[in-house]
């Protein structure tokens, strides 16, 4: 058991979002659901999360923004593709500068239903996303002993 | 002369909940020139018009922004029985009236609460987002949504509010009041918070007119004009008097929203008072035909609504204006000159939202 | 009750002199935006006064047609013929700033110039 998933830490982009999930996943810090008595804090600084919040779905500019962000968080880490929109592309599927979902970017491990997806869901999403993050952190580890013994 | 440097702000940016990116040029540590880049939420959604019937168009325009999304959906509408020439019934009306004012309140609260966040202010963006969690469960008691509400549509609405939930909400507004009263008093009378806002992005009421400022940028330097002055759809039947402060500052802008915010409680109070019984819909039949045009107050200022229909169920063109498209020429006024470190409130004092300016 | 569009009509020659007038009137610029259907493409320009009042222009054009900019007049002008530029190809010439074709970056180039006939998606549709 690591201590990792004690305290993850959020990391969140706005890719093409309505702004809907955007405010959701704030309303989940504010007191009403206060995810930050779990120890969850969003921070602006991709370096110091585990846990990659990403809503709204992927077009022509914010592809390498999403890329980089991604790039710049330390290992092991887990992407939460939260909404309709960063699923799939959701309603703006078929608009000419939409190009779908987050995982044409970026491998996503949990996707949160819903439009806008409701804070519960995405609470929901962030503790599923924990599992993935202690089960990648072991894996992880695993690699690690076995090549120190070669 | 000091040394230019250039400093990348945004796209993702601990201050902003959304991507805009600005290249600052800085002297030392004033600001002298900001060139904004945008796009990174453009979707192109006013070209969806092709692909989705006027019904539908309804609801992507709701998804214009999920701040206004209310206030987007009622526009479409509105435009759109514009072309039909069909009047909604007076019910409907200040039931759309009740939800408008209900967007304006959360709008504000939200803005108020990212404002004291951008000045570091944690504990005030947390009481100004806990008293705005009421206003969204207004808003799911009453259409089952808290975000995205999906109420309105063409002729009319989808749902009504029965009797004793509006009595229920009038009571849930008078029961705010006095949490609003506490937080507007830090906003407006704790030291640091003037200090960090007063004589802060200084605009005449002459500059703010010219360049296009719209809302509450337009009204905090101390020109009356609100479009719900206009005395459309049913704000004629409201006394109702536009929200005007003088001092052109990011205080005053600040005070604008706040003292909107107990308007707004009072309109709505006014609407449920005036509300008659009776149907919440007149159906429109066939194709919408036309050119119609609307301006409408949102919460972040003026909006525009364009539409051209040519009789059948597709629109040709639906194009929206929204404020913060107009708002980017005053930021881009008021940057230079001012700190570094006062960039984020001035950017926040447009009460920005990228999606609505990128559609 | 609803405000039919009514537009007066201005052409290329006469529009930065008509913008000037209007600004002198006490006008502003509040939004321009272009429209293309099938048959006809079309700019218009609205400009209201502190009262309320609002005045649109109507100004016809081809496409790829080159354009002169009112930014001179009022500046922020500059943002809408950007946009208009990006999305329908449209020329403006002497804007205050110019994006140059990257105002929003779009996956596609004037991506609102090509139209899909209406009537052929009304088949489709029940």
């Amino acid at each position: 058991m690591s201590y990792l998933p004690k305290s993850p830490w959020l990391v969140h982009y706005d890719a093409s979002s309505c702004n809907g999930c955007d405010i959701e996943v704030l309303a989940c810090l504010t007191p009403l659901y206060d995810v930050e008595r779990f120890g969850v804090l969003n921070i602006g600084n991709p370096k110091h999360a585990d846990i990659f919040v990403v809503t709204g779905s992927v077009n022509e500019q914010n592809r390498s923004v999403i890329q980089n962000i991604y790039n710049q968080m330390a290992e092991p880490k887990v992407v939460v593709a939260v909404g309709a929109c960063a699923s799939s592309g959701g309603i703006f599927r078929e608009c000419y500068n939409v190009q779908g979902g987050v995982d044409n970017v970026i491998p996503v491990d949990v996707y949160v239903s819903g439009c806008a997806a409701r804070p519960e869901a995405i609470i929901d999403g962030v503790v599923q996303a924990l599992g993935v993050l202690e089960q990648k952190y072991e894996e992880s580890k695993k690699k690690g002993a076995e090549t120190s013994h070669v | 002369m000091g040394k230019r440097t250039v400093v990348p702000f945004g796209p993702q940016h601990p201050v902003l909940p959304e991507p805009i990116h600005l290249d600052l040029v800085l002297e030392d540590e004033k600001v002298v020139e900001a060139i904004p880049s945008i796009g990174f939420v453009h979707r192109g959604l006013e070209k969806l018009v092709e692909k989705r019937d006027y019904q539908e168009m309804a609801y992507v325009s709701e998804r214009i922004c999920g701040i206004c999304s209310f206030v987007h959906g009622h526009g479409y509408c509105e435009t759109l029985e514009g072309l039909f020439q069909v009047e909604v019934p007076d019910r409907a009306k200040f039931l759309r009236i009740m939800w408008g004012e209900l967007s304006r309140m959360h709008s504000h609260l939200l803005w108020l609460g990212l404002m004291a966040d951008a000045f570091g202010f944690e504990s005030l963006f947390m009481q100004a987002w806990r008293l705005r969690e009421k206003i969204l469960d207004i808003f799911e008691q009453t259409t089952g949504g808290r975000i995205i509400h999906s109420v309105c549509k063409v002729g009319g609405l989808w749902r009504d509010v029965p009797e004793d939930m509006l009595k229920k909400i009038v009571e849930t507004l008078e029961g705010m009041e006095g949490e609003l009263q506490e937080l507007a008093n830090v906003f407006l009378k704790d030291y640091t918070v003037q200090k960090r806002t007063q004589g802060l992005g200084k605009m005449s009421a002459e500059e703010a007119f010219e360049c296009g400022a719209m809302g509450p940028m337009l009204r905090g330097s101390g020109v009356a004009m609100d479009m719900r002055g206009l005395g459309q759809s049913g704000y004629e039947h409201l006394k109702f008097d536009p929200v005007v402060e003088q001092g052109g500052d990011c205080y005053a802008r600040t005070n604008v929203r706040i003292r909107e915010v107990f308007q707004s409680i009072d309109l709505i109070k006014q609407a449920i008072g005036l509300m008659p019984e009776g149907s919440i819909e007149n159906k429109v039949k066939g194709s919408p035909e036309g050119e119609c045009l609307v301006r409408m107050e949102q919460p972040r200022g003026q909006v525009i609504y364009y539409a051209k229909a040519n009789g059948t169920r597709h629109l040709e063109r639906f194009r929206v204006r929204t404020p913060t498209f107009a708002n980017i020429m005053p930021l881009l006024n008021m940057l230079p000159g001012c700190d570094l470190a006062d960039v984020p409130i001035l950017v926040l004092t447009i009460d920005p939202c990228i999606s609505c300016t990128e559609r | 009750m609803f405000e039919r569009l009514e537009t007066k009509s201005v052409d290329k020659a006469g529009l930065v002199e008509k913008a000037k007038e209007l600004r002198q009137d006490s006008y502003r610029l509040i939004q321009l935006h272009c429209v293309k259907t099938v048959t006809e493409m079309f700019l218009i320009y609205s400009f209201e006064k502190m009262d309320y009042e609002v005045v649109h222009y109507r100004m016809d054009v081809t496409e790829g047609e080159t354009l002169p900019s009112i930014s001179s007049v009022y500046t922020h002008a500059c943002l809408y013929e950007n946009e208009t530029n990006e999305l329908f190809g449209l020329n403006i010439s002497g804007m205050a700033i110019d994006f140059k074709g990257t105002f929003y970056e779009t996956a596609k180039n004037h991506a609102f110039t090509d139209i899909v006939n209406p009537q052929d998606k009304k088949v489709s549709k029940s």
